[in-house]
């Protein structure tokens, strides 16, 4: 945990330091530090600005989005006690991706789309848990199921609204926001999730204990005096609002809660007491990595999805080459 | 007395009534072994009696209270449920996994304390499975892994323990182990309850016996009462015999030729 802690940090300062414009690392310590002591400037105003109005505010975004991916697949993964289950299961990003759309489609500005991908990511979520209600039957085979069903209908109107958009305008922003970009985090958006994803986070952490014990069914965790519908219905709350947030501020990246669960699990064993903190780290740490990467590989900008797939899913298959002998 | 059953019945909300008319009680250091047939509803019955399901009708008296108005938790820190025998999702290590019994009585947002960790070790040496503690419960052995949901059961520290089919999947060796151990377990002082499909099984555990017929009709008594040649080839349609065999003082259940099985099922 303490490596994975230094390791972030290092990564923080080299993502602080690097880019087109690449400023050394005193200078970056002396204009961080500035904003609390006086410090001798030795830096010019530009870099100062880069710093502050254009990089930070994407690395705290990268930081704040990977955690709150990884943590939300790891709360799924234990509450539907399937290791292979990711954020989307329930159909978060599906609705969140049709809610953005339409802001598209009617022209809003960059806010009421990001409003539009959360409150329609959550209103997909709600969608999915009620249906296993109406038909009174709350075995999580149902809840997985009607996730299927909803998600379905989401990605058929996603399909209607990507027909009907102007294609030389609106299906090009629909289709890169669905690929995901921090390029256009301010510091408004991240002040706007912050507070949800430190709260939802910390419920989920406060619990992670019976997480464990939710993760061995229903009926026995229930012989062991857990209330699971309670303990299900506020991790599922918790790791939706945490999905919400990010896919709303950076369209819908995928990997990040399916893998980093696993390397944490790897890392740290299944206790969701270590694995949950080293999850949220290692989530951080990883977004950090690739949207650094993105920013620094190409000259022209490789949007994160892609970037997320392309190097999350060897490096899965290469963690499982490895640890194969112990995969259950 | 600790645990009684009056007249409690149970259907799903819309199908055929599991059972009905169910009376019985268990002591403290007293065995009840349930018998049935596949799909007789024994795991409901179970289930009901560990509060997991409601019964329609009927009641259920933990010391002359009421059982359903304590709740799950306090439920769980009067009665162990030691499930069937099942892989998790997930590898936790032996003593992760005892560890958990403590849940009842911990809050939502509690951890297991050192306290809690050392009644877990106290308990799995008890067992003589102190070994084990490191080793993930997903690489255990079939009849290690009974011993650690004993554990786990041991931990929530009750008066009450269920066992749903103990010697599922079991080899024939720790099946005889398992029996054994839910003896001494009732000799310890718990009040034990479990399912099996052996009759010879009740007839060793030497308890009362609990046999719940198709029709949903649970007759108790002890093993010479409920256990009777007819009876049993009435309830397994198959040609059983009791058999009082003298080298070991006791009754046995056998099967007879497989004929006759065969000829009854066709």
């Amino acid at each position: 945990m303490v490596v994975l802690i230094v390791l972030l940090v290092c990564e923080v300062l080299f993502a602080l330091c690097a880019g087109q414009y690449s400023i050394s690392i005193p200078d970056v310590v002396g204009i961080i530090t500035s904003k609390f002591f006086a410090v001798e400037q030795t830096w010019s105003p530009t870099a100062s600005n880069i710093v502050f109005s254009v990089r930070l505010p994407r690395i705290v975004g990268s930081l704040l989005v990977g955690a709150a991916l990884a943590l939300s697949g790891a709360s799924y993964q234990g509450v539907f006690k399937n290791p292979l289950v990711s954020p989307d299961l329930l159909g978060v990003s599906s609705g969140a991706c049709v809610g953005a759309s339409l802001a598209i489609l009617w022209g809003f500005a960059s806010f009421g789309i990001q409003a539009m991908a959360f409150i329609f990511g959550i209103a997909t979520v709600a969608m999915t848990v009620t249906i296993p209600k109406f038909l009174r039957n709350n075995s999580m085979t149902m809840m997985v199921l009607s996730g299927v069903i909803v998600s379905g209908i989401m990605v058929s109107l996603l399909g209607m609204i990507k027909y009907l958009a102007d294609p030389e305008t609106q299906l090009a922003s629909i289709t890169y926001w669905q690929l995901g970009s921090l390029t256009k985090v301010t510091p408004g958006d991240l002040a706007a999730i912050f507070p949800v994803i430190l709260v939802s986070a910390g419920v989920i952490l406060a619990i992670r204990w019976r997480v464990n014990i939710l993760s061995l069914g229903e009926n026995e965790a229930r012989s062991l005096g857990v209330n699971t519908g309670l303990i299900r219905d506020i991790i599922i709350l918790c790791a939706t609002l945490l999905t919400a947030c990010s896919v709303c501020i950076c369209g819908t990246i995928g990997w990040v809660g399916l893998v980093i669960p696993h390397v944490s699990r790897m890392l740290s064993g299944p206790d969701n007491v270590e694995s949950m903190p080293v999850c949220v780290v290692l989530g951080a740490i990883f977004m950090l990595l690739i949207d650094t990467a993105a920013r620094l590989l190409t000259t022209l900008e490789l949007p994160l999805g892609i970037l997320t797939g392309l190097i999350g899913a060897p490096f899965f298959m290469f963690i499982l080459l490895k640890q194969r002998s112990n995969l259950t | 007395m600790i645990l009684s059953a009056r007249d409690l019945s149970f259907s799903y909300s819309k199908g055929r009534t599991i059972f009905e008319h169910v009376n019985f009680s268990v002591d403290r250091g007293e065995i009840l072994t349930i018998l049935g047939p596949n799909g007789a509803g024994k795991s409901t019955l179970l289930n009901c009696l560990a509060n997991l399901l409601v019964p329609k009708t009927g009641e259920l008296l933990i010391d002359g209270k009421h059982f359903s108005e304590l709740g799950l938790r306090k439920t769980a820190q009067i009665m162990g449920y030691v499930p069937q025998n099942h892989t998790p999702a997930y590898a936790y290590t032996v003593e992760d996994f005892v560890v958990m019994g403590r849940a009842p009585y911990l809050g939502m947002m509690q951890r297991p304390t050192e306290k809690d960790y050392e009644l877990t070790r106290e308990v799995l040496a008890d067992l003589n499975i102190d070994h084990l503690a490191c080793i993930p419960y997903t690489e255990i052995s079939g009849g290690e892994r009974q011993q650690v949901m004993i554990a786990r059961a041991i931990v929530q520290q009750p008066q009450i323990l269920m066992f749903d089919e103990p010697t599922n999947h079991l080899d024939y060796g720790n099946q005889l182990r398992t029996i054994s151990m839910i003896r001494s377990l009732a000799n310890r002082g718990y009040a034990v309850i479990l399912t099996t499909h052996m009759p010879d099984h009740a007839i060793l555990l030497n308890g009362k016996v609990g046999v719940l017929d198709r029709s949903g009709h649970l007759a108790v008594g002890t093993a010479e009462e409920t256990l009777t040649e007819d009876g049993l080839r009435n309830l397994y349609q198959s040609d059983l015999h009791i058999i009082y065999v003298e080298e070991l003082g006791r009754n046995v259940c056998v099967a007879g030729a497989l004929e006759s099985a065969t000829k009854r099922e066709g």
